[in-house]
Parts: C-alpha cells; structure tokens; sequence
C-alpha cells in the first residue's frame, strides 16, 4: 500500500498547494464586496482539460491499487517471471508512437496545418491499434504457457485488459476529434481537444510503463519494486 | 423539543445505569480491557450528557420570541482552542491505557500453551500438544475425511498431538494460552464473550491471540465472522477445569496417531461423514 | 479596500446564455427524461434512490421480524436472512446514502449556490443519472435470478461471498458485483462534474471561503469518493474474476465439505484492505455532505451566523484527507498484523478531534440564536444528538483493545446505523424539508412533517440506543437466531421484540413522509421564491422553481459570505450574498 499512500500524498501536495492559494485562513465575514481581485476562475486551466485531469488522476489511483495489490498477493519470488516479454517491447514502442504523434498533431494544429493535424492523428490511431493487438497477442502466448491460478498471469491478464479498456474509450474520443479535424472550419479550433487526447494518452503511457515494469523485468523494475517495498 | 432533549440525556444516563443488560461476568485476564471500556463511558457519557443538556437549555433559552435577535458572532478563537484541548485531553485518556492493553493484548507470554483450532463450515475442531508439548505440521494438502485437521503424517511431532474433533474444548485454569487460528475453507472468527478477546481465522493464514482463564466453568463459544448460511449455527464449547479434572480429560482424549489408525479411526471417520450427511 | 472593490461592480456580470442555449430541451422527452439539466437529474436521482431504498426498508422489515419475533414468519429462513441482511446494507450505503447526497443533492444543489448555470459537462451528468439507473437496475435484478441475491453480508468477504455456502452464489454475487462496477462508473462521471463545477463555474465573487459549508461538505465527499471508489472497482472486479474464471487473487487453497477447490495462494485479507480503503472514506463521503447541510440549516433557522466558519472547513478538509489513513481499523480482529493497530488507533481517535469541533461549533451556533424550530431546525436538532451519541461510540471502536471485545456485536450495528444511518438520513429529511420548497415552489405539510419527525426520531433513538448494551453483552451480529446461547439472558428476546415493534413504527413514518412528498407537490402552500428567508444563492434565483439556467440573463454577483443573519445594523436579520452594499458593523470593521 506505500505505492498508493505515497501517490495520495503527491495528489494531496497539489490539493495543499492550491488551497494555499484560496485564502483559507481569511474571514469572510469582514470581506463584504464583490472581491474582484480574485478571479472567478481561479484554476488555470481549460475546463475541459481540467476535468479529464481529475479522471485520470481517479484512473491513476486504480492502477497503483492494481499495483500495491499485485506486491500483496505475488509473493515475490516469483515476480516478473513472465515469459519473453518480447512483444510487449514492440507494444510499448508503439504506445510511445501514439503519443509522440499525438503531440505532433497538437502542434500541427496549432499552426494551422490541416494535413499534418490528421497525419498525426491517423498515426496515433494506428499505434494504438497496434498496441492493443500486440498486447493480445501476448495474452494468447501467456495463456498457451500459465495456469489460471498463476497470479502473475491473471494479473497480467486484469492490468493490461484494463488498460486497453481506458486506451479503447480514448479510441472512440480519438476517432471523432479526427473526424471533427477533418470537418472544422479552421483546424486551430479542434486544437484543444488533440490537446486532450494528447493528455490522455501521455497518462496511459506513464501508467503502461509503470505496470510494464512491475510485470516483467525493465530497467527501471528495481525503481518501483524500491517504492512498493518501502 | 427542550423537554425531549433533557429526557433523552437523563433517559439515556438511567438506562445505562438501570439496565439489565451488561456484559457477561469475566473469565479471563483480560479486565483490563473491561477497565479501559469503563473510563470511555464515563469519559464519553459525560460529553454527550453535557452537549445534549447544553443545546437542550439553547433551544429552551433562544427560541424565537417575537422581536428577538441573535447575537452577531463570527467565532472565538480562545473559546475553540479551549474545547480543542479539552477533547485532544479526553482522546488521549482513553487511547493511552487502550495503547498499554494492546500492547500487553499484542505480546504473548513466552510460558503460554499453544493450542490450535480450526474452523470449517460450520463445525470447530481443536487440538492440543502431545508429550513433546509442541504442535507439529500441518498443511491444507493433507485434510481428509480421517485427517479433518491436515496434520502432516510424516511429521513426528504431530503424531502426539491430541485432536478434540466434535467435543469440546478443554482448559486448565490459570495458565495461559496461546490459541493458534487456523480455517480450511472461510473466514471465521472464534469468539467466547467472557473471554472478551478474539480474532479472525483466514483460511491460507494461521493468526493467534492469547488469553489466561481465570475462572473454571462452561463457556459458549461462537463464529463472529459471517461464514455462510449456517453461520449462526456455529457453535462450540469451552470449558475451564480445575489442573485435576483437566488431566482427567485429557487422559480420556486420542491422538493423531491412535485416530488414524486402528479401527478408532475407522469409526470416527465414519461419524465423520454422518456429521456431513445431516 | 472593500470601496476601492465595490466601484467595478457594475461591469461584472456577463450574459453567458449561449452555453446553456446549446443543450436548452426542446421537447417533453429531453425536458424530463433524458434531461441535461442538473436540477431534472437531482430529482432523478432522488427518486430513483427513494424508491429503492423502499426496498431496503422493506428489507429491514423483514429481518427484523425475525429477530424480534423468531419463527414467526415461516418464509423467512436462514439463506433469506443473510440475503435480506445483505442487500439492506448495500442499498442504504450505497444506492441511497451516497446516490442521494451526492447524486441529488449534489447536482440540485452546487449550481444553485456556486450561481452556476448548470454543471460544466451536463451530457455527462446525464450519463451518470442512466448508468446509476442501470446499476440499480442490474440489483434488482438479482432478487428475480435462480438463487436469489447475494447473501455474503455487504462488506462481501471473500473466500465465502462466491463459495457454495453462501447464498446467491450462482448469481446474486456476480450481479452485485457487476452493479457495483457499474455504480462506480457512474459515479465517477458525475463525480468529475461536481469538482469541476466547484473550481471553474462559481459566481463572480464566490471565493472558497464564501461558499456554504455545504458545497464544502458536497466537495470534499466528491474528492473522496473519487479516489476511494477506485479500490472497490479493483476489488469488485478481482473477485468477479475468481468467481467466473477462476482466478486466484483472493481464493487461498481451500477445502470445501470436503471436496478441495481448484483454488490456491490467493489472499482474502487482501480483500478487506481493498475493501476498507474503499469502505472508511464511504463514511465520510456520507457524512460530509450530512456535515455540510446540517451546518447551514442550523444557521439559517436559528439565524445567526455559523460559528467558526474557518475552523468547520479546515476541519472538513482535515477529516476528509485523515479518513484515507484509518481504514484498518475495520480490520483490528481481522489477523492482520496487530502492530497495525497502534498506528490505526491512534490516527482513528485523532480524527475525532476535528470531528468533535463540528459539534461544538453547530452547538455554539445555537447559543444566543434566535431558533425557530421549524422542521428543518428539528431534524438538525435531531442530528446533532444522534451524531453525537454515534460518533461518541464510535471512540469505543475506534480504541483497539475495546474494540475487541465489541467487534462484530450488536454493538457495532447500533454505532453504525446511529452514527451513518440515523444521523445522516436525519440531515436528508431536514435537507428535503428545507429545499423542498424552491425544488416544487411548495411547501411540505407542517402536521405530517411533525408526526413523521417524532416517530423518526425518537423511534430510531430507541431502536438503536439499547442496541449498544446487547452487543456488550455479546450478542452477535448477522445472527438468524440466538436461540440456545447460554450467556443470553432471557429479557434480551423481550428488548429485541420491543426493537422490532418500534422499528416497524418507524417504518411505517417514512410512508407518511413518502405520502407527504407526493401530496404536497400539488396540495402544498405556495412557498415563494425564499420562504426562510435564507442568504445563500439558490433562494435568490429570479424564478421558483428555478428555471433552465437558473439565473435569467445575468449571473448574480457575490458579494458576501453566505452566513450575514442577524448582522448588527442590517435592517433584516439576513442578507442575501448577492446584496452589494454594506451594514454599518461591516463599514465600522472595514474602516
């Protein structure tokens, strides 16, 4: 449970930061007036991006259960003794595509550049079709090899089906941001919602990396067995 | 509502002194966690007695009247940091001696007995040292019809132990115990109120509390985990012997090796399988 | 500086119509069914956790006529017990307590009072109200599958929940898990809603620090309910795996009348810490935004401002970020390591230091007031008792080495349902009295309203009250029958037949509540735009009830805390928060 405590505590940083900010510590009832030197928007941030931010730092909080409850029931001799893991190298590269084009056609659009825009969109889309084949793919070599009751596996199996579960429904938003693109007016205006997609996908892809590196053995695995452990 | 108020905080103060229902009377060593219970009622009797009684005058005191206005105040940062010491003073006198029982609670005795009980659906089994005066291996793995407990054949410090499978359970009174929890299918939870302590039993885990009887006498004993359908039916028996009539017992018991073998064992698995049956 | 301020008030508000226009309902279908509207979709969503917590009280009934009266209803056995026992539990926490408080209170109410127009994502509001509807749905349902309900107790312990000796272990446990999923989707949508919708939609003017305590109360719970409703996914989803695929994540190796299981190495008590992680902010998540009303019906209907308005936010902020570091202590007999129990102890009764200034300050709020007991003002009455004497036992549990004794005892169901279902459900009948009003434009009964407060409110006291010395007796929780216990007294069959006959009063009050609800909506007294003459924002709105958009061309402006009652020079006893100008205490403070 120290993963979760420890990501609570950096969301509850954030939170301590920006209720400094709000001056708790005033009395209201001296202040009468319309207060105009606080802006009625004190969050800096779009609407929008604000809120798919407070759900993904709700998704964030899921996968570092799935994580702490992963060091709980794998006892740890037997961790991250999953087969050549391979393909699942190959996937990962694609997720960092995905988000690398998503970037791409986020600044694309912010110039205006129509073509470019779907370029990197078409692009992202594909990556992150590749990535959910490859991960069934590895599923399918997995279950050629692992019982049902080895829980390295079935963890596997529940991380990575969640994950591509998140990554599908960003799929759908993916797909009509790409058709409003293509339709808009001006491209400049679909620019923020690649911005979200972008933001959506750079959170999967932090939250892949970390599973990947709990699941098989990856250069930074020591890192977060280290917080797990602590 | 005034009246109501003040009935409630000395209705409920009367109930708690006139009332029937008490704990049961204590048969273990465990009055310290009777005393620590006193202090939190007396603490916390007296806060809720002083807060009802408190907003029972406000409303009897402050209702509106034709003409009346409230008073105008914001807050009183003294009067706040009053109440704030006055409750962090009331928590600590009742965490500090819960901390000191727990601790003793969490700290087995290096003298005490162990024993062992097992729970399943919806039955209790116990077993108790051989000559050796240790409990030998056991493992899931091995749980049969003539094995109910899973005692490893192989392990010689088993072989002694004395199994108490269907009867109940027996202790000598004034020395302390050691109970062993072990559960082969769900969660369980082995609990004799006059005991006053407990703990659950995890099936895959062996957990453990301990206790000394202080009284000799015949215990219910009951399932405090919800366990199933049956899980109210659940029920066993404890009782606390004098040193003499407990060796009496035990004399009379058979252990792991006399049961699995010989025709003993024969009919105790076959009673076994009646027990199912019904 | 409030001058200097005061000069650019007239260029403030803007006419944002065009957001609302874009979702404006333009038939009878969009208008009330599949409406965008938070005020439709509160309603929904108290409806929809009314008539299913209907149930639960039916359910209540039902158990206790068993225990009161043994025997007596012959269709009540042992498998329908614990499936009755179950699906009350699981109703009134979740489908009702956090659906209502968040759900309908939550969406009628943050825009009201922040001066929004509506929440900031309304289709996803939407979406939110449909899959709650379809989680309940999906519950239902399980009463009608072979088997029946789940019947594993609602805190849903594994290895038994999905093992044959439990009931509805065919379906009724994999339906109650697919609800959950559901429920927590659901959820989330609305959830992400609410806290935006408090940091980027408020009024101009509405500070932190001049919202009520109860959008703080409804805020908070929602924050916490994001990031606790996580573990109980994970959870739910696990154990719907070892139940369908036959996984292992909490399944250890088992031997089951006598047949071993294919199960092995899994890890319940891994369960319960996901469980509880979940399970202990719940509380909170219900008794925030119970906090958070009753803080502003004590208020207004003794209209005088709140006490120590600074204190009851740190101290909301303060519970809700320490109930994510208590959840252990659910689980002190649970065989975890009991060294735990030192630090879970001691973080459980700090908590109850921020808790007990709550108290303390709705109580100082009640002194030198001007109380008129209105109904609202009884059920907050009522509150503060039953709170108290919860919260007060809840210092008993909270203790680990008492908690020992008592864990799993009646004990434990009286704290509970006093401290989270009594108290709670008090602030939601003062809630419903209180904004009834500006929902319909009419008011509740006063003569039904007070039958239906007394038989509550003494009726549960004395459900609950002589609960507690039953579970110090010993007597055990999630009991069919205690026949035969030998350390029962007798007089405890005759306390637990009184319990059972005031419970079924008290029931039966609710139907009146439930009459008067309906009735009122057509029979009741016009009530006007603010009856109680309240200052927070959703009493000023132009139209009652409020129309789409709430506001008519312009937002309103804030230009106070909403808690000016009874202010020194005023030349009423409350001041609306959109009011310019100043009292003469304020200009004399100022100065």
């Amino acid at each position: 449970m120290s993963l979760v405590l420890l990501y609570l505590a950096a969301l509850g940083l954030v939170a301590a930061r920006w209720l400094s900010r709000q001056r708790l510590a005033s009395k209201p009832w001296l202040e009468a007036g319309p207060t105009l030197a606080l802006s009625p928007r004190p969050v800096a941030m779009p609407t929008a991006r604000l809120g798919l931010a407070v759900f993904l730092a709700a998704v964030g909080l899921l996968f570092m259960l799935l994580v702490a409850a992963y060091t709980m029931r794998v006892p740890p001799e037997i961790w991250r003794r999953l087969p050549d893991p391979r393909i699942v190298w190959l996937t990962t590269g694609l997720l960092i595509v995905a988000s690398l084009a998503l970037h791409g056609a986020k600044g694309a659009a912010a110039h205006g550049e129509r073509d470019g825009a779907l370029l990197g969109l078409t692009g992202a889309a594909i990556a992150t079709l590749g990535f959910i084949a490859g991960q069934v793919l590895a599923w399918r070599q997995l279950a050629d090899t692992a019982s049902v009751s080895d829980a390295a596996a079935a963890f596997f199996i529940l991380m990575t089906a969640l994950h591509a579960l998140h990554l599908g429904g960003g799929f759908v938003a993916l797909g009509i941001v790409t058709a409003r693109s293509a339709r808009a007016g001006a491209v400049e205006d679909a620019q923020p919602a690649i911005g979200l997609c972008a933001l959506y996908w750079d959170a999967l892809l932090a939250i892949w990396l970390v599973l990947f590196g709990i699941l098989f053995r990856t250069p930074w695995t020591g890192w977060i067995e280290a917080l797990c452990r602590t | 509502m005034a009246l109501v108020l003040v009935l409630i905080a000395l209705g409920s103060i009367a109930f708690h002194l006139l009332s029937p229902w008490w704990w049961t009377p204590i048969a273990s060593n465990w009055d310290y966690i009777d005393t620590t219970l006193i202090i939190t009622f007396w603490i916390t009797g007296i806060a809720f007695a002083a807060i009802v009684l408190f907003v029972a005058y406000c409303v009897f005191r402050f209702r509106h009247r034709p003409g009346q206005q409230a008073a105008y105040e914001p807050e009183s940062r003294r009067l706040e940091a009053w109440l704030i010491g006055l409750t962090a003073l009331g928590v600590a006198a009742m965490l500090a001696p819960g901390l000191i029982v727990w601790g003793q609670f969490v700290r087995v005795p290096s003298h005490a007995t162990e024993i062992e009980i097992v729970a399943q659906q919806w039955r209790w089994s116990f077993r108790l040292p051989g000559a050796d005066k240790r409990l030998g291996a056991a493992d899931i793995r091995h749980v049969s019809d003539e094995n109910p407990l899973g005692l490893d054949p192989q392990d010689a410090a088993a072989r002694d132990d004395v199994v108490v499978d269907g009867g109940d359970l027996h202790l000598p009174v004034g020395h302390p115990v050691k109970v062993l929890l072990r559960s082969i299918d769900v969660v369980h939870n082995f609990y004799v109120p006059e005991f006053r302590a407990k703990m659950d039993m995890i099936p895959g885990m062996i957990t453990y509390f301990w206790f000394t009887p202080t009284r000799t006498g015949a215990f219910d004993a009951l399932c405090n985990e919800v366990c199933g359908v049956s899980h109210y039916a659940m029920r066993g028996r404890v009782v606390v012997d004098a040193e003499p009539e407990y060796r009496t017992w035990l004399d009379q018991q058979k252990t792991f090796a006399q049961l699995a073998s010989g025709p003993a064992g024969i009919r105790h698995a076959a009673r076994l399988r009646a027990d199912r049956g019904r | 500086m409030a001058d200097a301020q005061f000069g650019a008030a007239g260029a403030l508000p803007r006419a944002d119509l065009d957001d609302v226009e874009l979702y404006h309902p333009h038939s009878w279908l969009t208008k009330y069914v599949f409406s965008q509207d938070a005020k439709i979709i509160a309603v929904q969503y108290s409806c929809t956790a009314l008539a299913i917590g209907l149930v639960a009280l039916v359910l209540s009934w039902l158990v206790r006529l068993q225990l009161g009266f043994p025997g007596v209803a012959s269709f009540i056995g042992p498998k329908e017990y614990y499936q009755f026992i179950t699906m009350h539990g699981m109703i009134m926490v979740i489908y009702l307590l956090t659906a209502l408080f968040l759900g309908g209170f939550g969406n009628y109410l943050i825009p009201l009072m922040l001066g929004a127009r509506d929440m900031v994502f309304p289709y996803v509001n939407m979406l939110s109200y449909w899959i709650y509807l379809l989680a309940v749905l999906v519950l239902v349902a399980s009463f009608f599958v072979p088997g029946g309900p789940t019947g594993a107790g609602w805190t849903l312990y594994p290895p038994q929940a999905i093992l044959a000796g439990t009931p509805g272990q065919e379906w009724g446990i994999v339906l109650m898990l697919v609800s959950l999923i559901l429920f927590i989707i659901g959820f989330t949508m609305g959830g992400v809603n609410y806290v935006v919708t408090v940091l980027q939609a408020r009024a101009p003017g509405m500070t932190l620090m001049r919202m009520p305590l109860t959008i703080w109360g409804i805020f908070t719970a929602t924050v916490l309910a994001l990031l606790a409703f996580p573990a109980l996914f994970v959870g739910a989803v696990m154990m719907l795996l070892d139940r369908l695929l036959g996984t292992s994540f909490f399944m250890p190796a088992i031997v089951e009348a006598g047949q071993r299981l294919a199960y092995g190495g899994g890890s319940p008590i891994l369960f319960q810490h996901l469980f509880w992680f979940f399970g202990h902010p719940e509380v909170y998540i219900v008794a925030l935004p119970a906090f958070g009303i009753v803080s502003d019906l004590i208020s207004t209907h003794a209209r005088k401002n709140i006490f120590g308005y600074r204190m009851m936010v740190w101290a909301i902020v303060a519970i809700g970020a320490l109930s994510f570091v208590v959840w252990a202590h659910h689980m002190y007999v649970s065989g975890m390591n009991p060294y735990f129990g030192f630090f879970f102890a001691t973080t459980t009764l700090v908590i109850a230091i921020p808790t007990a200034i709550k108290v303390y300050n709705w109580v100082l709020t009640l002194w030198r007031g001007d109380i008129h007991l209105t109904l609202p003002m009884l059920f907050a009455l009522a509150f503060i008792v039953t709170f108290l004497n919860g919260g007060l036992t809840g210092l008993f549990l909270g203790n680990v080495v008492v908690d020992v004794p008592l864990s799993d005892t009646l004990f434990v169901v009286a704290h509970f349902h006093m401290v989270m279902g009594v108290a709670p459900i008090l602030v939601i009948f003062g809630g419903l009295y209180h904004w009834y009003p500006k929902v319909t434009g009419r008011m509740l009964d006063e003569r039904l309203g007070q039958l239906h407060f007394w038989a509550t409110f003494l009726g549960a006291y004395a459900i609950f009250f002589p609960m507690h010395y039953l579970g110090l007796m010993g007597v055990p929780r999630r009991y069919f029958d205690i026949e035969g216990l030998g350390f029962v007294t007798p007089s405890v069959a005759t306390l637990n037949a009184f319990i059972s006959i005031v419970a079924f009063l008290v029931g039966a009050a609710q139907i009146v509540f439930l009459v008067n609800l309906a009735r009122s909506r057509t029979h009741g007294a016009p009530a006007g735009g603010n009856p109680w003459r309240a200052t927070t924002l959703e009493w000023q709105t132009p139209e009652t009830p409020p129309a789409h958009g709430n506001w008519g061309r312009t937002l309103p402006v804030v230009y106070r805390w909403p808690y000016d009652y009874s202010v020194p020079g005023a030349d009423r006893d409350f001041v609306p928060q959109n009011q310019p100008g100043l009292t003469r205490a304020e200009a004399g403070a100022a100065s």
